[in-house]
C-alpha cells in the first residue's frame, strides 16, 4: 500500500490549539489526556432505578467530580504562560507565498501581500511563531485570562482565588475556564472572534437547564445541574445581571418533592420488547412464563428476544433513523463504478435495462452498513467493529460489484471483502477490462468506509470531506460541532488567506473539524477509494493545479492534516483505520452509542424533557449505562437490555405529593407506536398488517430517509385517520377469518362461536381481548370489561335493526371478502366485528 | 412554563378539563389570515436571485454576468438566471424582499433555525407554528408541515400529511370507500363514544406528563372533523393543469391552500431542499430555483382559484447564502448574509426592496425607521428582525404564547411594512 510521501506542516501552536480542545472540547481536563474517566463513580447511582424514584430537591443532587475541577484550578494558579504570539518579526516581508518559502518551507500563505503588514503564515500561525507550551500550560494559559469578578476583571485567575468570590462562585469559575472559555470567551460574553456570548440565556432563564444536558458540547456529561448553576453564580456576580431570582440558585430552594414510581411489571416489560424486537405479541404462555420474573431472569428474558429477522429490522431502522444510509439517492456514483469496478461495467452492459441493475445495486448498497451492525450486534461482538472492522457485508449484488468469490443468493449477506476496485492509471481512468494486476487492496474500516456513508455525506472539492466529520463526530461522539458554530462576524470573514486555518472566526471550529475531516483523505467526493494517482490519493483535479500540490501528497497542504484531539495520524498509519481506532476510544464514544439507540427505544432524543432534575438523572443514567455498556466488551445487547430494565422505560405511573406534572420523571417507556412497530404488532396478532405499511407510513409519522428525516411522535387527526382507517378497512375481514377457523386454533376469538349469546361467554371473550389486544388484564365484572359489554350489546342491537344476517350488508363493506347468505343470524357477528374495531383503534392499541 | 401551561394560556380547552363540552366545530367562518413558511435548505444564492451581484474588477461572482446584466420587475431588482423572470416578472406586486439579513452563522443548522424560529435558541417555534399556535383550537390540522427544519415549540400538535395525495385522500373519510361504508353510522357513533371515554378515564388516571399529553392529543384527534370532506372536495376543484404535480414541493403547497381553503388548516411549514450547492453551481442551483419559482407560482395561482389570496402571507427565507466568488470546484460555500422574501397580495408596503448590501455581498446598516443606510447608527438587519416582523405581519407579536419565545431585537422593529 502506498502511503503519504510527505505530510502538510502543522506550526506547534496550531497543535497546542488542538491539545487545547482536546482538553476543553473533549472530556475532563486531565482526564482526557491521562485516559481518565473523572466522573466519579460514587457520583453516580448505580441502581437507575433510585436514580429516579428518589425524593430529590435540586440541591441534593450529588454533584460528579468534575463540578469541583480542583486541578484546574491549581493549573490556573501556577500558571502563567500565555499564548499571545511574540511580537511580530517578520512583517513586511512577503509579497507571495513562494518569498515566504525562501525562510520558511512550510510557509501556506503571505498575508497583507505587499504591505507594510505583510507576514508569512505558517498553517495559520505567522511563521516566526514560538513553540508552543505543553498542554496542560496552554489551559491553564486561557484560564489565566478568565476574571474572577466585576471588580477585577483585568486581574489574573491566579491572584484572584478566593478574592470575594462565594465558594459556588469560584467553583464555577474554575469550570469555565477549564471547559468554556474557548468557545465563550473569558467572561462568558464572547469577546474574541468565533466566540459566542450566553449572557442573554442567563436573563431569559434557560443558561442553566441547557448547560447542564448539552454543555460542554464535546461531552455533556461533564456539567450536571450543581455544575451549571455555579457557572450562572459566578457570571451572574461578575456581569451584575439580574436573573430576577432571589437567589443564583432559585431552584434549589425548591420545596422538596415525594414520588414514588410505579413500574411496569415483568410480563409488561416483555411484552413491549417482544414488540420492539420484531417478534410480536407474545403468546399467552410466553407471558406466563415471564411472570414474576426477577432482574436477571427478566434480562435475560428481554435478551432473548434479540433474535431472528424481527431484531434485524429493530438494528437497521434504528440505526438507519440515525444515519440515514436509506436516503442515497444519488446516480452519479454509480458512473464511477464503470470506471472503477469492470465488473459493474460488464454487468451493466449485459443487462437489457442498466437501470434495473441500478436500482437493485442501490438498494443493497443502502443496507450495506446496517447490514454491518446488525452483524456485529447479533454475534455480540464489541459495538466498536461498527467503525473498526476489517470488512464488510455482501449482499447479491454487491457480490458482482465487489468481485466476491462465490456468488450470494438474494437476501442473503455475508462477511466480505470489497475486490471489485481497479487502481487508476498516473493520469487517467482505470483500464476497461478486467485486470487482476490493477486489483486495489480496499481497506475497510467498518462502516466509516461503506459506499452509502460516504455518499449520503458527499464531499467536494472545497467541502473536503468536512460533512463526513461533522456527522462522524455527530453519530459516534455525540457531538454536534454545528451547534457549537459561533456567530459569524463578516468583519470577520476575511478570506483572503485560507481563512480556515488562519481567521480565528473560523478556525474556533475547523481545528476540531479538518482533522478528521482529513481522516477520510483517501475516499473521493463520491466515495470511492483512491481514485488519482495510481491509488496514491483521492485529491480534487482543481487543486493538484495549484503550486500548493506537490507529487505524492494525499491530503491538502492548506489544510490541517489528519488527526483527532490534536494528536497528528502517525506517518505510515491508514488515516481513516487510525481515525476509527481513535474514536472509539474516546470516552464520548459510549454515551453517543446511548444516545443513538435512545429514540429506538424511547421514541425520543435523549434529554427532550425540560425537567431540570429529569435532565440530571437522564445524564447520570446515561453515564452509568455507558459505563456498563463498556465493561460488557461493548455488548450492544447487554446495552439495550440495560435500557429497557430502567425505570425510565419501566415506570407507568406515579404516585406521591404535589403536582405530579412537575415530577421529576415527566415521561416513560410507554409510547406510540412507529408504523414499523404497527406491522409488527398487528401482523402477530391479525395476520395483517393493515395500513400501516409503507403507503401509510408516511402519515403515520414514518421518515423516507429523503424529505422526511425524523419521525413525528406526536398523536395527531391525520394519524388518528391512519388508525380509524385501518381499523374500519381490516376488521370484518380478520374477524371472519378468525372465526372461519376452528375454536381451538383461533387467535382473537377462541371462547366464543356466533352462536353465543350468553353473557358469561361474551364477557370472557371481552377479557381476552383486552389482555391481547391492549394488554390489559381485567376480570369479567370490572369496569372496562362492563363498557366493551356494553359496546356488544348495542353494535348487536343496531345489527339487529338493520336486520342483516349476510356478512356483508347491502350498503356495507367487507374488505376482500365474499358475500355470505345468513351468516350473521345472531347478529353477533357484527358486534364482534365492531368490538374488534373499537379495540384496534383504541389509545392502548397504537401504544405500547 | 410546560405545554400544559402553555395550552391553558392560549385558551385551548385540555381534554381532560371540559372534554364532554368542548365543540370541535369546523371554523367555516373563519375570516382571518393564512401563513406558508417555506424552507429553502442548503442556503440560497442571493446574488444570483434578489440581491443581484455584477462582477467587479475582474472578480466573478456570477457566471451569468459575463454577459447579461441585472433585471428589474416593477421595483425588484433579480438576477437573470434560473426561471427567475417568471416569478418576478409575475409577482413582483406581491414581493416585499429583503436583502442583508445577516444570520451571523455559516453552520447550516444554526442559520435554518435563526432563519426560521429567529432565534437561535433551540426550543423557539417556527413562525409558521407561533401562528398557528395561537388559532389551534378550531382546526383539525392547524398546522401542516413537511419535514426540514422544524421546531413546534412544543406549543402546537403538527400534522404531517404524508408524500402521496391518493393516499391522503383515503383518509380523509376513513369509513368510506367510492359509494359504499365499511360501517353503518351508528355504529361508527357507539364505537367513537367507547373510544373516547376509555382515553378520557385514562387521562384523569395518569399521572406521568408525557402519557397526559399524549391522551390529550389523541382526544384532539379523535374528534371527527366534518371538513375533511370539503378538503376532499376542495382538492378535487383545483385546476393543476400545467405545473408538475410530482414535484413534492407543488404537493406541499396545494396540500396548504386546500387546507387552508376547507377549513382544516391555517398554516403550514414547506420545505425544499438541496441548495447546497458547493460544486457545479450554477447548474445544481438553477435547477433547484427553478423548482422553488416554480412552486411559489403554482401557490399564488391555486390561491387565485381558491379566491384566497388576499388572505395569504408567504414568509420564504434560507439557512443564509453563498459566497460572491466560486471556488475551485464551481461550486460556491457558504456567507452568511442573505436574504429573505416576504409575499402578500394588496398591500401597499410590497414591490419594494428593502435592506442593502455592497458588492461584496456585505450589508450595510439600517435605520429601521425610514429603513435607509445609516452606517453611524444604524442596525445590521437579523433574522430575528424578519421573524419579529412575521409575528407583527401575522398579529401574533403580542399574543401570551410569544412571551416565551423573546426574539431580542432590543426594541428595534423594523418598519418594513409602512
Amino acid at each position: 500500500m502506498i502511503h503519504t510521501i510527505r505530510k502538510p506542516f502543522t506550526p506547534s501552536w496550531v497543535k497546542s490549539i488542538q491539545r487545547l480542545s482536546c482538553i476543553a472540547l473533549t472530556s475532563v481536563l486531565l482526564a482526557a489526556c491521562a485516559g481518565e474517566d473523572t466522573v466519579s463513580s460514587s457520583s453516580v447511582p448505580t441502581d437507575p432505578i433510585s436514580s429516579i424514584a428518589s425524593s430529590v430537591p435540586a440541591s441534593s443532587v450529588p454533584a460528579p467530580a468534575s463540578s469541583t475541577p480542583a486541578p484546574v484550578s491549581s493549573a490556573v494558579q501556577s500558571s502563567s504562560v500565555t499564548m499571545v504570539p511574540p511580537p511580530n518579526t517578520n512583517t513586511g516581508q512577503c509579497s507571495n507565498r513562494a518569498e515566504c518559502r525562501v525562510t520558511w518551507p512550510q510557509a501556506t500563505g503571505c498575508r497583507d501581500k505587499g504591505t507594510e503588514n505583510s507576514l508569512c503564515i505558517c498553517s495559520g500561525a505567522r511563521c516566526d511563531a514560538p513553540t508552543p507550551p505543553s498542554s496542560a500550560s496552554s489551559v491553564s494559559s486561557v484560564a489565566a485570562s478568565v476574571p474572577a469578578s466585576s471588580s477585577s476583571v483585568s486581574s489574573q485567575a491566579a491572584s484572584s482565588v478566593g478574592g470575594g468570590l462565594s465558594e459556588q462562585a469560584q467553583r464555577g469559575k474554575d469550570f469555565y475556564a477549564a471547559q468554556c472559555v474557548l468557545c465563550h470567551g473569558p467572561s462568558g460574553d464572547g469577546g474574541g472572534a468565533g466566540q459566542t456570548s450566553f449572557l442573554a440565556s442567563i436573563t431569559v432563564g434557560t443558561m442553566v437547564s441547557k448547560t447542564a444536558i448539552s454543555m460542554p458540547l464535546q461531552d455533556a456529561t461533564l456539567c450536571n445541574l450543581n455544575c451549571a448553576k455555579d457557572i450562572k453564580a459566578w457570571l451572574v456576580g461578575l456581569h451584575g445581571i439580574d436573573t430576577g431570582d432571589s437567589s443564583s440558585d432559585a431552584a434549589s430552594s425548591a420545596p422538596a418533592q415525594s414520588f414514588q414510581i410505579r413500574r411496569s411489571k415483568a410480563e409488561d416489560v416483555y411484552r413491549r420488547a417482544s414488540i420492539l424486537f420484531g417478534q410480536g405479541v407474545p403468546s399467552v404462555a410466553d407471558l406466563e412464563d415471564v411472570k414474576g420474573a426477577n432482574y436477571g431472569e427478566l434480562k435475560a428474558k428481554l435478551k432473548g428476544l434479540m433474535t431472528g429477522n424481527g431484531f434485524r429490522e429493530f438494528i437497521k431502522t434504528g440505526a438507519n433513523d440515525q444515519l440515514l444510509m436509506r436516503g442515497i439517492l444519488g446516480v452519479d456514483y454509480r458512473f464511477w463504478f464503470l470506471n472503477y469496478y469492470p465488473k459493474f461495467r460488464e454487468l451493466v452492459e449485459a443487462e437489457a435495462n442498466r437501470f434495473i441493475y441500478d436500482s437493485a445495486l442501490v438498494s443493497e448498497l443502502r443496507e450495506e452498513p446496517l447490514e454491518l451492525i446488525h452483524h456485529v450486534v447479533k454475534n455480540n461482538l464489541p459495538y466498536t467493529e461498527i467503525l473498526t472492522a476489517d470488512y464488510t457485508m455482501v449482499s447479491h449484488e454487491m457480490s458482482r460489484l465487489y468481485n466476491y468469490p462465490t456468488p450470494v443468493a438474494k437476501g442473503r449477506w455475508v462477511k466480505g471483502q470489497n475486490t471489485g476496485q481497479h487502481v487508476s492509471t498516473a493520469n487517467g481512468l482505470p483500464s476497461k477490462d478486467w485486470n487482476n494486476s490493477r486489483l486495489l487492496d480496499f481497506p475497510h474500516v467498518g462502516i466509516l468506509s461503506s459506499i452509502a456513508y460516504l455518499n449520503k455525506y458527499p464531499s467536494t472539492a472545497t467541502n473536503r470531506n468536512r460533512a463526513r466529520s461533522r456527522w462522524t463526530m455527530y453519530h459516534f461522539l455525540g457531538y454536534d460541532i454545528e451547534a457549537s458554530a459561533p456567530r459569524v462576524n463578516i468583519d470577520d470573514a476575511d478570506d483572503s488567506e485560507n481563512p480556515t486555518l488562519n481567521n480565528p472566526a473560523c478556525t474556533i471550529c475547523h481545528i476540531t473539524m479538518d482533522p478528521i475531516a482529513a481522516g477520510f483523505q483517501d475516499f473521493n467526493d463520491k466515495g470511492l477509494y483512491r481514485t488519482g494517482n495510481r491509488a496514491l490519493d483521492s485529491l480534487s483535479r482543481d487543486y493538484k493545479k495549484t503550486d500548493l500540490y506537490e507529487n505524492g501528497q494525499t491530503w491538502y497542504a492548506d489544510v490541517l492534516p489528519a488527526g483527532f484531539n490534536g494528536e497528528d495520524t502517525p506517518q505510515g498509519e491508514e488515516p481513516l483505520r487510525w481515525l476509527a481506532e481513535k474514536l472509539v476510544a474516546d470516552p464520548r464514544f459510549g454515551p453517543a452509542v446511548v444516545k443513538f439507540w435512545w429514540p429506538a427505544i424511547f421514541g425520543e432524543k435523549l434529554y427532550a424533557t425540560k425537567s431540570d432534575e429529569e435532565l440530571v438523572k437522564q445524564q447520570e443514567f446515561v453515564v452509568d449505562v455507558a459505563k456498563k455498556f463498556k465493561n460488557s466488551n461493548w455488548n450492544l445487547k447487554d446495552l439495550l437490555a440495560n435500557l429497557l430494565m430502567s425505570d425510565w422505560y419501566r415506570a407507568n405511573n406515579l404516585a406521591g405529593s404535589g403536582d405530579n406534572t412537575e415530577a421529576p420523571l415527566t415521561y416513560s417507556g410507554n409510547r406510540l407506536l412507529t408504523p414499523e412497530e404497527m406491522v409488527i404488532k398487528q401482523k402477530s396478532l391479525f395476520d395483517n398488517a393493515g395500513l400501516y405499511d409503507a403507503n401509510h407510513s408516511g402519515a403515520f409519522g414514518g421518515i423516507d430517509s429523503v424529505n422526511i428525516e425524523s419521525r413525528d411522535r406526536n398523536m395527531n387527526v391525520v394519524k388518528m385517520n391512519v388508525v380509524k382507517a385501518n381499523s374500519y378497512r381490516e376488521s370484518c375481514s380478520i374477524a371472519f377469518k378468525d372465526f372461519d377457523k376452528p375454536k381451538a386454533t383461533r387467535s382473537l376469538f377462541p371462547l366464543v362461536e356466533l352462536s353465543d349469546e350468553a353473557e358469561p361467554k361474551i364477557r370472557a371473550q371481552l377479557v381476552y381481548l383486552h389482555e391481547r389486544l391492549l394488554n390489559e388484564r381485567h376480570g369479567p365484572n370490572a369496569k372496562a370489561i362492563n363498557e366493551a359489554y356494553a359496546l356488544f350489546t348495542k353494535l348487536k342491537e343496531n345489527a339487529e335493526a338493520r336486520g342483516n344476517t349476510r356478512l356483508i350488508g347491502n350498503d356495507y363493506l367487507c374488505a376482500g371478502e365474499r358475500n355470505k347468505n345468513n351468516f350473521d343470524t345472531k347478529f353477533t357477528f357484527a358486534a364482534w366485528k365492531g368490538v374488534l374495531v373499537a379495540l384496534s383503534s383504541d389509545y392502548q392499541f397504537i401504544t405500547e | 412554563m410546560n405545554r400544559r401551561d402553555l395550552l391553558k394560556l392560549s385558551g385551548i380547552a385540555l381534554a381532560s378539563a371540559a372534554p364532554t363540552t368542548r365543540l370541535w366545530a369546523a371554523p367555516t367562518d373563519y375570516q382571518g389570515q393564512f401563513l406558508i413558511q417555506m424552507q429553502v435548505r442548503g442556503a440560497w444564492d442571493v446574488a444570483s436571485y434578489c440581491d443581484p451581484k455584477l462582477n467587479k474588477n475582474g472578480k466573478i461572482i456570477n457566471n451569468w454576468a459575463k454577459t447579461k446584466g441585472i433585471e428589474t420587475a416593477g421595483n425588484i431588482a433579480y438576477a437573470p438566471f434560473a426561471n427567475n423572470a417568471d416569478l418576478f416578472e409575475k409577482h413582483h406586486d406581491k414581493m416585499l424582499v429583503i436583502n442583508g439579513v445577516n444570520s451571523y452563522t455559516n453552520g447550516h443548522n444554526a442559520g435554518q433555525q435563526y432563519n426560521f424560529t429567529g432565534s437561535t435558541q433551540a426550543g423557539y417555534p417556527n413562525l409558521s407554528a407561533s401562528f398557528a399556535a395561537t388559532l389551534q383550537a378550531d382546526f383539525p390540522m392547524p398546522l401542516l408541515v413537511n419535514g426540514g427544519t422544524f421546531s413546534s415549540g412544543d406549543v402546537i400538535v403538527p400534522t404531517r400529511l404524508g408524500r402521496d395525495i391518493e393516499t391522503f385522500n383515503t383518509l380523509l373519510e376513513p369509513n368510506v370507500s367510492g359509494t359504499k361504508q365499511y360501517l353503518p353510522d351508528e355504529d361508527i357513533r357507539a364505537i367513537d363514544n367507547f373510544r373516547t371515554k376509555r382515553a378520557r378515564d385514562n387521562l384523569d388516571k395518569a399521572s406521568i406528563a408525557a402519557d397526559k399529553r399524549f391522551l390529550e392529543d389523541f382526544l384532539i384527534a379523535n374528534k371527527s372533523f366534518p371538513n375533511f370532506a370539503e378538503f376532499k372536495r376542495v382538492l378535487k376543484s383545483v385546476d393543476t393543469t400545467g405545473f408538475d404535480m410530482r414535484e413534492n414541493l407543488n404537493q406541499q403547497m396545494l396540500y396548504a391552500l386546500v387546507g387552508f381553503k376547507s377549513g382544516t388548516s391555517v398554516s403550514a411549514d414547506t420545505v425544499i431542499n438541496a441548495f447546497d450547492t458547493h460544486s457545479d453551481h450554477d447548474n445544481l442551483h438553477a435547477g433547484r430555483l427553478t423548482k422553488a419559482n416554480n412552486a411559489i407560482i403554482f401557490a399564488w395561482e391555486v390561491a387565485k382559484q381558491l379566491g384566497i389570496t388576499d388572505r395569504l402571507n408567504m414568509f420564504i427565507a434560507s439557512d443564509f447564502a453563498r459566497t460572491p466568488w466560486y471556488n475551485d470546484g464551481g461550486g460556491k460555500d457558504h456567507w452568511p448574509i442573505g436574504s429573505a422574501i416576504v409575499m402578500k397580495s394588496g398591500v401597499s408596503w410590497t414591490d419594494r426592496v428593502v435592506g442593502k448590501t455592497d458588492d461584496g455581498l456585505k450589508a450595510y446598516k439600517l435605520n429601521p425607521n425610514n429603513l435607509r443606510r445609516d452606517d453611524a447608527n444604524g442596525v445590521i438587519l437579523e433574522s430575528k428582525h424578519v421573524m419579529a416582523f412575521g409575528r407583527r405581519l401575522m398579529g401574533i407579536e403580542n399574543d401570551p404564547l410569544m412571551r416565551n419565545f423573546d426574539l431580542r431585537t432590543d426594541g428595534v422593529d423594523f418598519k418594513f411594512d409602512y
